[in-house]
């Protein structure tokens, strides 16, 4: 156990150094003076600021140095400073992030809830109609662009019925058009997952064993199958808690959200260097360390699986 | 379209700026919508004209009526109640006004801060924290007397100790203000008596008084600034209408009435405190959503994209802003070299022939590309200076080119490039009439530029089109290199002191300097009276026009939609968002 979270550790600081590196030098490939960039929205600064501010950048560094710079503060917790609002980077992520894990709290409930149920429906009745109405549903959560789905559901709940608000983060209501949108997109794939396990674990024998005692059906599904059926649902779920609590983008900025999602596509409209690297270096972190996680809590679900 | 008010009315402020400054940032910002760049804003659907008034000097002090007593001012005939939210497609950095230039952030912090003078309707300027003001014989000495008796939102008092220490912050290196730049010239601001400034310039500036008008020049509360230090930019106090509320990174920014304030814009009718209760910029970066909100009414005030104006037309809960009164205005510009010392102006060839460059301008049809590719969001302009900028004047068109292919072809001809018999591309010495048209990479940026392709070919021309990121474009400008080209551009700015600054850049008219057109500009940027500064202007344009040194095409109008409960609101001068007449009707 010991030696496997050791192995786990080290290739996700690996990971996490790639990613930091890849994106270091995708920003500096960006056509374009950062400085020129900084001002493209203030008058042209002289010679003597442009020299000092390269400076105070550490711009004026070759560039494996300044990599290193940038590496070495991010390790004690320091991304930079955004150029638009000249706020750390840390403390502008950290503002937005209690919205986010809030709005990926409520959405992987819908997607659970949503998704593992009709997984379970369709699983019973296999073959029947209400089977094939469930995964063509699905198949459609799956495949759906959020956007466009996002904007149904506005145009739906909040401009023709008046149910919800369109945009903002102010009140529960608020979150419930976007958490209906990304539970659904992420229910889709529970809901084929959930199915199948299911209907894998219905055709062993202790199920046979467990119908053959005279349990009723919902038991035998409830109490038995389902817990199995279940593990390779909770990979899933993980990957997809990484990916939400990393800020849905496209989902955030429909719903005008203020999480760390709309943080990111603001930064990227704004060209705000050092905020877009930080934001993709925190993604980063996050999706590993949930992943990480979920591996470790497999032993916790099924005790069958060892880490040796 | 429904009724609208035929005034003035406040908040395409916010996109004014978009154009504000200087080619960087139209280029930044506005790639996205050049429609949406620059707006200032006269009701032309609405048939309002500006009221034609005489002229007034720069310095002619606020007329009587924009004096309000505190007795007016209290008295409030409508209930105060309602929220105006304003939909935008950002959140603000900063609403220091010292500390930032963003256009997202001066859409905000301009209703918390009032500045010392502003533009009136007709675009003189007139006093708001200023009473009136004298300046001296020789342009250097600015003396402002102050109103009496306005308090910043904190309760402290306004006074001319906070006007010298506003200005001692702006040009305070530390502060790293950016509308320092705006005024260099300024030497030292002292204290004469508590409701007297006396500002000193190093040189006579004309621009000067024009360009407090911004926002970026609003008084800031000495005490707040002491007390919030760093974060006084979270924390704004001023004097203004609105006083700052709340802020939620990201969502929204809230800010109330200030029940005390003294409206002395002369065309704001309302002289008291705001008759709303709050007013609120929300951020939601997408535009259907943005549509969305505004149709549910979430937000009651948006600047509508340009595609969804004419869904909006005939719609009987919205009022539709058409803003035409625009400090951006749209070229083409020719590549050139640096001049050999202080004057000159070199064109790279084949532009260096002044009827080439005359042909380009014979040869577009800016009145076809506005009709079609931006859906008449766009109004023609003859001329270097936005419609919304003082000393434009339509007279200009004269002097300007009007689109005739015959007569583009008979210049080419005279040129002595000629067309091949069967051939569609002019030759001259066996060389083909070759040129790359440049522009960023913005939809509706590359669709007008494919057209003026197609229009300069069938002159010709044989003309290739190269887009590029915003960053390259500029970094490519900058650089000389051999190949012969052109570029559309956008410029914006509030004062005509950019006729001088647009010249004074790295690139195509910016480094058009012959001696007859600069010592005219600069003459025109020390000259104090109004009248004057303007003819000078006039004759500058005058001999741009002739060298054909840029083509202008139009200046943009920016459409701004108000929801039928929000009445009042109109759009003031160079299109900034009035709230102040504005009532909620539930």
């Amino acid at each position: 156990m010991r030696q496997y979270l050791l192995k786990r550790l080290v290739s996700a600081i690996l990971v996490i150094f790639g990613v930091s590196l890849l994106v270091f030098t995708m920003v500096r490939l960006v056509p374009g003076d950062p400085i020129d960039i900084m001002f493209a929205n203030q008058p042209r600064p002289t010679p003597e600021q442009r020299a000092a501010l390269r400076h105070q950048l550490g711009l004026d560094l070759p560039i494996h140095r300044q990599y290193l710079h940038f590496l070495g503060r991010a390790l004690q917790g320091d991304l930079g400073r955004s150029f638009r609002t000249k706020q750390p980077v840390t403390s502008e992520i950290v503002t937005r992030l209690p919205n986010t894990v809030k709005l990926t709290v409520a959405s992987l409930s819908v997607a659970v809830l949503f998704g593992v149920g009709a997984g379970m429906v369709a699983a019973m009745f296999k073959g029947s109609w209400i089977d094939a109405a469930t995964m063509v549903i699905a198949i459609l959560g799956v495949s759906l662009p959020g956007f466009w789905l996002g904007l149904m559901l506005i145009l739906l709940f909040a401009v023709q019925l008046g149910w919800f608000p369109v945009s903002g983060a102010a009140t529960w209501r608020h979150l419930v058009l976007p958490a209906v949108t990304l539970g659904v997109l992420t229910s889709g794939i529970l809901a084929r997952m959930t199915r199948s396990s299911l209907l894998e674990e219905l055709s062993r024998d202790y199920v046979r064993t467990a119908r053959a005692k005279g349990l009723r059906e919902s038991a035998v599904i409830a109490r038995h199958a389902l817990r199995n059926a279940l593990i390779p649902v909770v990979t899933i779920v993980g990957l997809q808690l990484g990916q939400l609590l990393s800020g849905a983008f496209i989902i955030e900025a429909v719903f005008a959200y203020p999480g760390v999602g709309l943080l990111a596509v603001s930064a990227l409209q704004a060209r705000d260097f050092p905020l877009i690297q930080g934001i993709v270096l925190f993604v980063a972190v996050i999706y590993v360390v949930v992943n990480l996680v979920v591996d470790l809590l497999y032993c916790l679900i099924d005790p069958r699986v060892s880490y040796s | 379209m429904t009724e609208c008010n035929a005034g003035m009315t406040r908040d395409a402020r916010g996109m004014r700026l978009a154009t504000r400054l200087s080619r960087r940032r139209v280029l930044a910002s506005g790639l996205a919508a050049a429609g949406a760049l620059g707006l200032g804003s006269l009701l032309a659907a609405c048939g309002g004209e500006p009221e034609a008034t005489e002229p007034a000097g720069w310095e002619t002090p606020a007329p009587a009526q924009a004096t309000p007593t505190a007795a007016q001012a209290t008295e409030t005939p409508q209930r105060v109640s309602g929220r105006i939210v304003v939909g935008r497609t950002g959140d603000a950095d900063s609403l220091d006004p010292h500390h930032t230039i963003a256009s997202l952030s001066w859409q905000v912090f301009t209703n918390i801060f009032d500045p010392l003078v502003s533009w009136d309707a007709n675009l003189h300027v007139e006093g708001i924290l200023a009473r009136e003001w004298e300046i001296s014989d020789d342009g250097l000495e600015y003396t402002f007397s102050l109103r009496e008796g306005i308090a910043f939102h904190d309760g402290t008092e306004f006074n001319a100790d906070a006007v010298k220490f506003t200005f001692d912050r702006i040009l305070d290196p530390q502060t790293g203000a950016p509308a320092a730049a705006w005024i260099t010239s300024l030497e030292s601001t002292e204290v004469v008596d508590p409701l007297t400034v006396r500002m000193r310039l190093k040189e006579p500036f004309a621009p000067f008084l024009g360009n407090l008008c911004t926002g970026y020049f609003g008084i800031v509360s000495p005490a707040a600034v002491e007390k919030y230090g760093d974060e006084f930019g979270k924390n704004p106090v001023g004097t203004g209408p609105w006083k700052f509320k709340e802020w939620r990174a990201g969502e929204e920014i809230v800010l109330e009435r200030n029940p005390d304030y003294r409206n002395f814009r002369s065309y704001v009718e309302n002289k008291g405190a705001p008759l709303v209760s709050e007013l609120v910029f929300r951020n939601i970066p997408d535009e259907q959503t943005q549509i969305a909100a505004f149709e549910t009414g979430e937000i009651n005030v948006l600047a509508v994209p340009p595609h969804a104006v004419a869904d909006f037309e005939g719609n009987p809960d919205v009022q539709i802003f058409r803003v035409e009164q625009s400090v951006g205005i749209s070229f083409l510009e020719f590549h050139m070299d640096p001049p050999q010392g202080q004057y000159g102006a070199i064109f790279r060839p084949p532009f260096d022939d002044v009827r080439v460059r005359q042909a380009v301008a014979y040869g577009v049809n800016a009145d076809e590309i506005i009709a079609t590719v931006l859906e008449g969001l766009a109004v023609r302009n003859y001329g270097p200076l936005p419609t919304g900028v003082a000393c434009y004047d339509p007279a200009i068109e004269q002097f300007g080119y009007h689109y005739d292919p015959q007569r583009a072809a008979q210049l080419l001809d005279e040129a002595g490039w000629t067309l091949p018999s069967g051939g569609s591309v002019r030759q001259k010495d066996g060389q083909p009439l070759q040129v790359t048209l440049w522009t960023w990479n913005a939809t509706t940026q590359e669709k007008v530029a494919q057209v003026i392709q197609n229009q300069l070919n069938q002159i010709g021309f044989d003309v290739k089109l190269e887009t590029m990121e915003p960053g390259s474009l500029l970094a490519r400008l900058g650089t000389a290199d051999d190949t012969s080209h052109f570029d559309l551009m956008s410029w914006g700015w509030t004062e005509p002191h950019m006729l001088l600054m647009m010249t004074q850049t790295t690139a195509g008219i910016g480094l058009y300097r012959p001696e007859e057109y600069q010592k005219l500009v600069v003459e025109a940027s020390r000259v104090v009276d109004h009248e004057e500064r303007c003819r000078l202007y006039f004759e500058a344009m005058k001999i741009m026009l002739r060298d054909a040194a840029m083509v202008p095409l139009w200046s943009p109008v920016s459409v701004v939609g108000a929801r039928k409960e929000v009445k009042g609101f109109k759009i003031g001068p160079q299109g900034i968002y009035v709230y102040e007449d504005a009532t909620i009707e539930s």
